[in-house]
């Protein structure tokens, strides 16, 4: 009997001790409550060795992406090439590494610049500061938001590649960087600047809605009544009350920035060849006597795409399901 | 109500000067214009004839002239003509827009019919095997690129039926059947995604709206299960998916364009596709003008849905 109470006790301890911690750090009740749930898990390591992979890539690719060995291109699987080559008798390994780290690139840069801090600046300062700010950050906001996504994202790829090329170009020259065009640096920050164009609307209003509720309550009053600046208030009060919308945002964005870039790319006007993109490579499958001969071509890039798109919706709806409490 | 609409019209105003403006210098950024696209294939053509070419299509002309010219023919209803082929924008414009519509209001009648039962059944029966179902058919959709999807249905078809639809399109009152062969496949592969989009939202609505008080009142009247779920939940369990029906519509008109690719229709996309590539600026301004248009008419005819569904929402 002792026993069993002792063991509660310890129990109720433990639990107790959890939610004073949760208390404190709301992280680590998420982290918490996210670690229950076997499916996000499963997502977040999907999540975790793809981006590891693109990483990890110079150090694991056996071969460059761009070494070609014509005399043997088209083959299957092989103790040489384990997922087989393409076309131009390059290693399918390599590229689809590389393909991965193309799509850590551009996710990564447009969910930092687009959400994080376009999205989520607008976002508090329209609805912190309100007035003639707040109506010109919407506005501009309802321009983009009106815009017809796709054909908008292909016109700014086509407008901006060249600039970009030239200003790398002139970089080069004018500075000791080099090799900014040999490595794709130049379409990569196309595709993510017209992305993040894009992205920071839906954030921005997002937040701006939350910020209009928060911004009546008391602490932010006593924040201001205290003399509290601008910068302040927004950094210190209403940044952290606002940081789990961020979170199911970036969730929400990551997937669907992943797979702009991997269309624009399969259309022809996202990341430039030779640079990897799995665009690129489920374009080059996937016709129909192509898969019939050599399915590999398509199959290969296909499951990690596929795996990755997965991983992210599974782990969108996760993290939602955890900040709601569910 | 009248005057809300007025009110929202006149806001439109300033947006879409500021689109016009951003697409007329956008698409005059792109390197080349459409004389050396028209004239690419054609070999040698001195200055001359390139000068005297583009003086024709008034291309030359100092651009605020140009947009000033441009911008009162579209107040007029004068999208101007187009500079690759000549032909009137308006028009073009219209014919197109219906093939895109055709499909459009095919898929969402397919999510409509897919996505609120499959939605309410998840939620009315949370965590059983139908709800997992629906939950997976959600995420596969949401996964799964619209070309992706396509690409593959191509393969499977070609490869394992041996038939492939009848690529290009055809007008419904000559050639009805040939027509529906046309758009079915497209149209079924939004529907997909729009379905799934939408019964996630519908299951996430339903689940919260089923908890509110009124329900349960109606429940301890002892109303039936699906007079209770039927009238009081789904009527406000539809007010979210309305919005992401509306924002999906307006993402139809452009965003169809890899679908129009792939199955050859000469759908908006497509039509705004080619006049990027072809440097016609007529076309791509005009394009972008109506479908900015659309997209703001959408959303104020979203709203007033709103308050149709929901007495409680007034606008004034």
């Amino acid at each position: 009997m002792s026993v069993a109470a002792g063991q509660y006790t310890a129990e109720a301890e433990a639990v107790e001790q959890y939610e004073r911690q949760a208390a404190r750090n709301p992280w680590l009740l998420l982290w918490g409550r996210l670690r229950k749930k076997r499916l996000a898990m499963l997502s977040l390591a999907i999540v975790l060795v793809i981006y590891g992979a693109g990483i990890a890539a110079p150090l694991l690719a056996p071969y460059s992406y761009t070494e070609q060995n014509l005399e043997r291109g088209l083959e299957g699987p092989s103790a040489d090439h384990w997922l087989g080559t393409d076309r131009l008798g390059r290693d399918m390994l390599s590229r689809v590494l590389y393909s991965a780290r193309t799509t850590l690139i551009v996710t990564v840069a447009v969910v930092l610049s687009g959400t994080l801090i376009l999205g989520n600046f607008l976002g508090l300062l329209a609805g912190y500061r309100g007035g003639w700010i707040d109506s010109l950050i919407m506005r501009v906001g309802d321009v983009f938001a009106s815009l017809p996504g796709l054909p908008m994202l292909i016109l700014l790829n086509a407008t901006l590649l060249p600039r970009v090329l030239q200003w790398v170009g002139w970089v080069e020259d004018h500075t000791p960087i080099s090799g900014l065009s040999s490595s794709g640096t130049a379409s990569y920050f196309t595709v993510f600047g017209a992305l993040a164009l894009f992205s920071w609307v839906g954030t921005a209003r997002l937040i701006r809605a939350q910020v209009l509720q928060l911004r009546e309550r008391d602490f932010i009053l006593a924040a201001q009544a205290t003399g509290g600046s601008t910068w302040h208030i927004i950094w210190r009060h209403l940044m952290p009350n606002v940081s789990f919308l961020i979170i199911l945002e970036v969730s929400a964005v990551l997937g669907s920035v992943a797979g702009s870039e991997i269309l624009l790319t399969w259309f022809g006007v996202g990341v430039q060849p030779p640079n990897p993109s799995f665009g690129a490579m489920l374009f080059e499958g996937s016709g129909a006597r192509t898969f019939q001969a050599h399915p590999h071509l398509l199959l290969v890039p296909a499951a990690v795409v596929t795996s990755l798109m997965f991983a992210f919706a599974l782990l969108g709806d996760a993290l939602n399901d955890a900040v709601r409490g569910r | 109500m009248g005057q809300y609409i007025l009110r929202r019209l006149l806001l439109a105003i300033p947006t879409l000067v500021v689109v016009s403006i951003l697409v007329f210098s956008l698409v005059r950024l792109v390197p080349g214009d459409v004389v050396m696209a028209r004239l690419s294939e054609s070999g040698y053509v001195t200055p001359e004839q390139l000068a005297q070419m583009r003086s024709e299509l008034g291309i030359d002309r100092n651009p605020v002239v140009q947009y000033l010219d441009w911008g009162s023919g579209v107040i007029r209803g004068d999208f101007g003509k187009s500079l690759w082929d000549d032909n009137e924008v308006l028009p073009t414009i219209v014919g197109r827009m219906g093939i895109s519509m055709e499909i459009a209001v095919f898929a969402i009648l397919t999510a409509v019919c897919i996505a609120i039962p499959l939605g309410v059944i998840s939620a009315v029966r949370q965590n059983s095997w139908v709800d997992y179902v629906a939950r997976l058919f959600a995420v596969t959709g949401l996964s799964l690129p619209d070309f992706w999807i396509a690409t593959m249905l191509l393969l499977f078809l070609s490869v394992k039926v041996h038939w492939l639809p009848e690529f290009g399109w055809y007008r419904p009152w000559e050639h009805p059947w040939q027509n529906f062969l046309a758009i079915i496949f497209p149209a079924l592969i939004v529907g997909y995604r729009f379905s799934a989009v939408s019964a996630r939202m519908t299951r996430s609505a339903m689940l919260e709206v089923m908890r509110e008080d009124y329900v349960r009142t109606a429940r301890a009247k002892g109303l039936r299960d699906r007079t209770v779920v039927v009238k009081h939940a789904l009527r406000n369990g539809l007010i979210p998916v309305i919005t992401i029906m509306g924002s999906q519509v307006s993402f139809l008109l452009g965003g169809l364009v890899v679908l129009e690719q792939i199955f050859s229709l000469p759908g908006m996309g497509r039509y705004t596709y080619d006049a990027v590539i072809h440097r016609d600026y007529t076309v791509v301004q005009g394009t972008v003008m109506v479908m900015a248009s659309v997209y703001i008419l959408v959303n104020l005819a979203i709203d007033l849905t709103y308050a149709l569904i929901d007495p409680r929402i007034r606008y004034s």
